[in-house]
């Protein structure tokens, strides 16, 4: 039975259209940044950086060195804003069209509709991660060859990872797979204040506000003593796999405070959920 | 089926129910009157688990709905006003979510409600291209799906057209009679309770100010409305007499229980009172709901602010 009622939950969420803004804004933007790439000078730095190492250029600025850079911005700005936005619906639409009514005129618990609910939101966010990943390779494919992965993050110090084909196929998918967990838990934020009695958008913009204002505090040079006191920092453990080598004890610690951070939106979303009158 | 005892809950420090106390039999249509505002929704929110009560216990067919909600809607169907659905999916789809949150519901139970509210052929389009009368034609339906024992209908009727509200009487009375459903109806429309319920209770500012049947109602004394020349004078004789109970607002007499309009005529004649207008007033759920709208009204005080029906002058 919670199989079924998970499928309609499924089925509510793709059945909207503005489920897949998400999806359609990804696609124009990885396209225009893969096209800025192809048709501009904007791969000169990657050149000079792969020549002044005595790297081969032909070898690394590959389809996976371009959709590695297309992730970045749009893992850092899009995709929190489409994960909000789904989280942010889940239980406020419901509430402001009157259906959370005609659900709970029913015998099902609200903290298994919750539950439900936050299952739906997180399958999305996995959808939503890994098409990132795979519509970026596709697309850059189309305008440069496959080859080997040049990996240059932000945040992370000037230096920069070269990976043979292969290996870099691996750390481009797990990245994928690592950065869902960031998805999952802005949708999670924004899901927990879903559950106050507010608008949809409200909880959207509250889980979005709460996101910038980490990264701004984050960001401020005199904090960076305090980074990892920030969730934004955990959220970018996905960037880590693109490391050499990749810092296991940080990410494993990053990745658990993350599920605690996602119980722990979840509790608090519950027992205000669980708590709240709902009325017409 | 339905107990509700000492109920009462407030908002923001205002209260919207006060100390309710109600009883609804299985197999009854029992109508919920009272104004916009005077509690009913809210009361409807906190027999389906929705709204949480500040005090007092509610019981469907024996189980508490705080303590144990889902045996307590189990074998509950509701209908709110306006109902709305996820209009981007078909009825057919609606239904299926809608039947899973309380049990597996195989899809000839579906197809069988489709056809007993008379969707069929339409059940696969989309919600967004229903009229108004289809939409309440599927909020009938979802409510259906569990197999109810008891149906809560909150303003049913609201936003519907004349023949959207006869459809919806007759359905009603339909599922009462073919399916034998306890039917609890919310509604500020009194013709719409006039014709469904055999028992009643009314609310106003979140009090429950009447609870009975309908024929009780309906009964209450029998008020006429006398224009002469010296009212007061004239009322005084007839109490005086016996005919009359009491007087009010310098027009209207309560008879006693044995005297009757003709034997105040008789008696005003005789007494040589020129009577200009002589007529009783009789009794209506809109007069006796008005009366208990008026501040500190109380049941018996069933006056009315409705022109008198019947007119009979004697000069």
């Amino acid at each position: 039975m919670f199989f079924t009622q998970l499928r309609h939950e499924l089925w509510k969420l793709f059945g909207k259209k503005r489920t897949y803004i998400g999806f359609g804004a990804f696609l124009l933007a990885q396209n225009a940044i893969i096209l800025m790439f192809r048709f501009s000078r904007a791969t000169q730095g990657m050149r000079r950086t792969l020549e002044g190492g005595g790297y081969p250029v032909a070898d690394f600025l590959t389809a996976i060195t371009i959709a590695t850079q297309v992730v970045i911005p749009i893992a850092y700005l899009l995709l929190p804003l489409y994960a909000a936005l789904v989280g942010g619906d889940l239980v406020a639409k419901e509430a402001e069209d009157g259906t959370l009514r005609m659900i709970l005129a029913r015998p099902i618990s609200r903290l298994r509709l919750l539950a439900l609910k936050w299952l739906a939101g997180a399958l999305f966010s996995i959808v939503l991660a890994l098409s990132l990943g795979i519509f970026g390779l596709l697309f850059a494919s189309i305008w440069f060859p496959q080859g080997g992965l040049f990996a240059s993050l932000p945040g992370e110090g000037s230096g920069f990872s070269l990976f043979a084909a292969n290996e870099g196929l691996w750390r481009y998918g797990m990245a994928h797979v690592v950065l869902a967990s960031k998805a999952i838990t802005v949708m999670g934020m924004a899901l927990l204040f879903s559950c106050f009695n507010m608008k949809p958008a409200a909880a959207t913009v509250l889980a979005l506000t709460l996101l910038f204002a980490n990264f701004v505090l984050m960001n401020i040079p005199w904090f960076q003593e305090y980074r990892t006191w920030f969730i934004t920092y955990h959220l970018n453990a996905w960037q880590w796999l693109f490391l050499q080598p990749v810092p296991g004890a940080r990410m494993i610690e990053s990745l658990s405070l993350l599920a605690g951070f996602n119980i722990t939106f979840f509790v608090i979303g519950a027992t205000a959920f669980q708590m709240r009158d709902i009325k017409s | 089926m339905i107990r509700i005892e000492s109920l009462s809950k407030a908002f923001a420090g205002r209260a919207a129910v006060r100390a309710l106390d109600l009883e609804v039999a299985r197999g009854n249509i029992f109508g919920l009157l009272g104004h916009n505002g005077a509690g009913k929704s809210t009361t409807i929110g906190m027999l389906l688990g929705q709204v949480w009560p500040d005090a007092g216990t509610l019981r469907i067919d024996g189980h508490d709905v705080f303590q144990n909600r889902s045996a307590a809607l189990a074998r509950v169907g509701a209908i709110f006003e306006a109902p709305v659905f996820y209009d981007y999916l078909s009825g057919w789809r609606n239904l299926e979510i809608l039947a899973s949150y309380t049990a597996a519901t195989p899809p000839a139970r579906i197809r069988e409600v489709v056809d007993w509210v008379g969707l069929t052929g339409r059940e696969r389009s989309t919600v967004r291209t229903y009229s108004h009368g289809m939409r309440a034609r599927l909020a009938l339906a979802q409510a259906l799906l569990p197999g109810p024992e008891l149906l809560i209908l909150d303003e049913p009727t609201n936003g519907l057209d004349p023949e959207g509200i006869h459809e919806m009487r007759h359905t009603i009375q339909r599922l009462h009679r073919e399916l034998g459903l306890t039917i609890l109806l919310s509604s500020h429309l009194l013709s719409e309770v006039e014709q469904l319920c055999s028992r009643i209770a009314v609310m106003n500012r979140g009090e429950k100010v009447f609870d009975g049947l309908l024929s009780e109602a309906r009964s209450g004394p029998t008020w006429v409305h006398l224009r002469t020349d010296d009212f007061v004078a004239a009322a005084a004789e007839l109490q005086a007499a016996g005919w009359v109970r009491r007087h009010q607002d310098g027009h209207r007499l309560e008879l006693a229980p044995t005297a009757t309009t003709a034997d105040l005529a008789r008696h005003l004649v005789h007494a040589g009172r020129p009577v200009h207008e002589l007529a009783p007033e009789r009794q209506t759920l809109e007069s006796f709901y008005l009366s208990l709208m008026r501040p500190n009204a109380s049941p018996d005080e069933t006056s009315t602010a409705v022109p008198p029906v019947q007119s009979t002058a004697v000069s």
